[in-house]
């Protein structure tokens, strides 16, 4: 559905975007993550059709947004980080306008209308004015324009960024439901949890190159060289994790001890895993749980890129 | 409709439509249409810019459109009880609606010459500003019906100011002194040279995205438009006051006069509204071929109205003079951008390139590219000499003095113009593999270039006046500026004494011009030489798709099929 094909974008010597490749199915949910200045936003532009690339192509439903950019137009809805407003114009006749402008008429139109305001929102707020509204409607205004015309590809551009805690989780509904809904999403934000809650797959880039893609599970697996591990203890917490240091050469990660827990990191081999609990158990320590503490999309994320910027 | 209202404290609008239907919170579509006519104006909408639909409700609601049509309207009826009073009481006996007229005229200037061309100025600029033209872009709307919307919004604008004054011009015909075609032509060229500027005001607010250039374009405009405003002002009282009386309205040369100037007017509107079009296009679709059809359908209507007034005024060499000027210019300031223009063509363009060799043959030189667009405007200049050939020719060409100059003057125009474009096209082909170069930096390096063309010679000519006798005259070192070699091939020789028709100055520039017609041939082969792409099989699945073929019934095998 969505196709980044060696993707180059230069902005004199910065390569904001460098030889970018993937591709994203049909209905999928594609989190794109990165540091600031990495390339996302310079990507979803061009895939936008708001920018040229320097080289490569970006293609929707397979139509090139470099050239047939009028068909990439009707199928893609983009939800820019940044968005202006007109003067002197509530949430209707702003959404109105823009289902017009993607050729919307007479009844169509009207329901088009209708159904984005429902979806958002936004209905109860038809006729305040645009400048009157919160970060938070705003965002759905954006949202609801973006779908007005019932795009099959969305992209959204760090969507979730200035919103409180509630209007988050609301977006992240509406997401989820465009999902179930078959339309293809590709989402940039730097709230990572959410991201890896809504997602079939993410990309990761830095530098305007993509160091990873797949989807969260596969990327924890395909990254994890060791596993973290915690144990807790009823008590003697520092000597159980001074044992583990001493009887476990293969402990190279330092062991952290926080109250009764201790962390630490072991070889994926679940062999070496039974062999340490069974000498816990032995040295008569009180074992009260022990167990691979589950990797986050940030520590994925933290173990992808090295914090470069350009 | 959706039957669910979101608990929002505080969020809602207080004037959010509603009913309570079986116990249920209805929110009405406030743009619903609840009346016939609502539902007959609304469908009527659906054929309308959607630009002008949004700008229109935004006027509406505006203080700045408010504060005009209020301040216009005030004006109006202060000048109106100023006026009679001013002529009491004579304003019984003598007619006075000359005098009312010019008061209306002055009132209406501002709104007119200022501040709508400024609207539709600011209104296109502000899009950039604010960041809604990028929503724009990727909606299905093309940059031609953005460019027309705005100037649509501009043009209902002045109406609704135009018809404030409607019930004034009455009152100023009533008063007798003036006629009602006089007051029409006023009001209509008024709105004519409104809707000029309002298109010069949109192709300057795609000039440049920058903050910096914006402000000083804004300044700059408005500062143009004030001095246009000051000026028709002052010309337009003296014509109301003086030329009424010899306005022949009832003889058709005169209605073909102003069908002469509305072509005019209309040519170059056209030109500005697709040059401000192509400015916002993106890079990848074709923005040079309908501009060069507008400028060649100009060319053609410029040589159609000339041809037409030297025939009609026996043969006046003036007339050639005329066309190769007007036309000359044209070709310069139009063909130094393109000459600027992208060589790189997109898959997307050269889809759509001419197929056939007899097209590609006739049709190559409306496709995008600098190369190209070398040759179009070479291929009009020379086709100004032609033409000015043709028209001395047809006429019984007998080598009169007067003639020959004329020939002569076509013959460098054309020259300096092929000459000046190819060394552009020449420049900005070794500076675009540094930089970007587009058709503001062509048109910049043209002029730069013949400011050199002039000023170099110029101070070299002088820095040796010393070495030189009678340095204020011609020398050979003035070659290349283009304005005193123009006036020394045209005044001052008598071609008898020189004995030929060709003036010697004006067989160098020749030379000169072809030797870069030449090179430039020679060197730019590839941007003439474009080839086709075929159309992706994605897109012809799509066509099929959306254009289905009728089937065809098939074909009988036997009599009792």
């Amino acid at each position: 559905m969505i196709e980044l094909r060696r993707l180059h974008r230069f902005f004199g010597s910065t390569r904001a975007v460098n030889d970018i490749s993937f591709e994203i199915e049909k209905g999928q949910v594609f989190g794109f993550i990165g540091p600031n200045g990495a390339g996302k936003t310079t990507s979803m532009r061009i895939l936008a059709t708001l920018d040229l690339p320097s080289y490569g192509d970006a293609f929707v439903d397979g139509f090139s947004a470099v050239n047939d950019a009028e068909r990439v137009k009707r199928r893609l809805g983009f939800m820019p980080d940044a968005f202006g407003t007109y003067p002197d114009v509530n949430c209707r006749e702003y959404l109105d306008f823009f289902a017009r402008a993607y050729g919307l008429v007479g009844r169509e139109r009207m329901k088009a209308c209708q159904h984005v305001m429902g979806f958002t929102g936004l209905d109860v707020l038809a006729t305040k004015p645009i400048n009157g509204l919160s970060k938070g409607m705003k965002q759905r205004l954006c949202l609801g324009r973006a779908l007005v015309h019932d795009p099959s590809v969305l992209i959204l551009d760090e969507p979730a960024a200035g919103l409180d805690p509630r209007a988050r989780i609301e977006l992240r509904e509406m997401i989820r439901e465009l999902a179930v809904d078959g339309k293809t999403v590709m989402i940039s934000s730097h709230i990572l949890t959410e991201l890896a809650e809504i997602c079939d797959c993410v990309g990761i880039v830095e530098r305007g190159e993509l160091l990873a893609v797949g989807s969260v599970a596969e990327m924890e697996s395909r990254l994890a060289k060791s596993a973290s591990m915690r144990v807790t203890v009823l008590d003697r917490a520092p000597q159980v994790a001074e044992w583990i240091t001493s009887n476990n050469p293969d402990c190279k990660v330092k062991v952290k001890v926080i109250g009764n827990a201790i962390d630490f990191e072991l070889p994926m081999d679940q062999r070496s895993q039974a062999k340490l609990l069974r000498g816990l158990i032995e040295a008569g320590f009180d074992v009260a749980s022990f167990g691979v503490v589950d990797r986050n999309l940030e520590e994925v994320f933290l173990n992808v890129t090295k914090g470069r910027v350009q | 409709m959706s039957d669910v209202a979101i608990n929002m404290p505080g969020d809602r609008s207080d004037d959010a439509p509603e009913e309570i239907l079986e116990g249920k919170l209805i929110v009405t579509d406030p743009l619903e249409p609840k009346t016939r006519w609502e539902s007959w104006l609304d469908s009527i909408s659906d054929w309308v810019n959607p630009i002008l639909v949004k700008e229109s409700r935004q006027a509406l609601k505006s203080r700045q459109f408010l504060a005009t049509f209020t301040l216009l309207l005030a004006c109006c009826w202060g000048w109106s009880l100023l006026g009679v009073a001013i002529r009491m009481p004579g304003i019984y006996y003598v007619p006075g609606g000359r005098f009312m007229l010019v008061g209306y005229f002055l009132i209406l200037a501002i709104p007119l010459l200022i501040i709508i061309p400024f609207f539709a100025f600011r209104s296109l600029a502000a899009e950039r500003d604010d960041g809604t033209f990028e929503l724009l872009s990727i909606s299905a709307l093309r940059p031609w019906q953005i460019i027309t919307g705005k100037l649509g919004s501009a043009a209902l604008q002045m109406l609704i100011l135009l018809s404030v004054l409607a019930p004034c011009m009455t009152f100023t015909y009533l008063l007798r002194g003036v006629d009602i075609l006089f007051v029409v032509s006023i009001l209509f060229y008024g709105a004519v040279l409104c809707m000029l500027l309002s298109c010069v005001g949109l192709l300057l607010a795609t000039l440049t995205r920058a903050r910096h250039w914006q402000v000083l374009i804004s300044v700059a405009f408005i500062l143009a438009l004030g001095l246009v405003c000051v000026w028709v002002c002052f010309g337009g009282s003296v014509f109301i006051n003086q030329a009424m009386a010899v306005i022949p309205f009832n003889q058709p040369e005169y209605w073909v006069g102003q069908a002469c100037l509305l072509t005019a007017v209309g040519c170059l509107a056209s030109i500005l509204l697709l040059a401000a079009s192509a400015r916002i296009s993106p890079r990848s679709e074709n923005r040079s071929t309908r501009l060069r059809i507008a400028i060649l359908v100009t060319h053609f209507a410029m040589l159609a109205w000339f041809s037409r007034y030297f025939f009609k005024f026996d043969g006046e060499v003036g007339l050639i003079a005329g066309y190769t000027f007007a036309s000359t210019f044209l070709l310069m300031v139009t063909g130094s951008m393109m000459t600027g223009e992208d060589s790189l063509l997109s898959a997307r363009v050269r889809r759509g390139l001419p197929k056939t060799t007899l097209g590609r043959a006739f049709l190559m030189l409306l496709y995008p590219g600098p190369g190209t667009g070398y040759l179009f405007a070479a291929a009009n200049l020379i086709m100004i000499f032609v033409v000015a050939l043709m028209l001395a020719v047809s006429k019984g060409f007998n080598g009169r003095n007067q003639e020959v100059e004329v020939l002569n003057f076509a013959l460098v125009c054309a020259s300096f113009g092929v000459f000046y474009l190819g060394l552009n096209r020449l420049i900005l082909r070794l500076a675009s593999r540094s930089t970007l170069t587009g058709p503001v930096l062509g048109f910049v390096s043209c002029v730069i270039m013949i400011g050199f063309g002039c000023l170099v010679p110029l101070t070299v000519q002088f820095s040796l006046a010393k070495y030189i006798p009678d340095s204020g005259d011609y020398t050979m070192i003035q070659l290349p500026n283009l304005f005193w070699t123009t006036v020394e091939v045209v005044d001052g020789n008598n071609y008898a004494e020189i004995g030929g028709l060709l003036h010697p100055l004006a067989a160098v520039v020749f030379v000169a011009a072809a030797l870069v017609l030449l090179l430039n041939i020679v060197l730019l082969p590839a941007s003439v030489h474009v080839r086709r792409v075929a159309t992706p099989t994605r897109v012809q699945q799509e066509e099929a798709e959306l254009n289905p073929q009728p089937e065809v019934e098939p074909q009988r095998q036997s009599p009792w099929d």
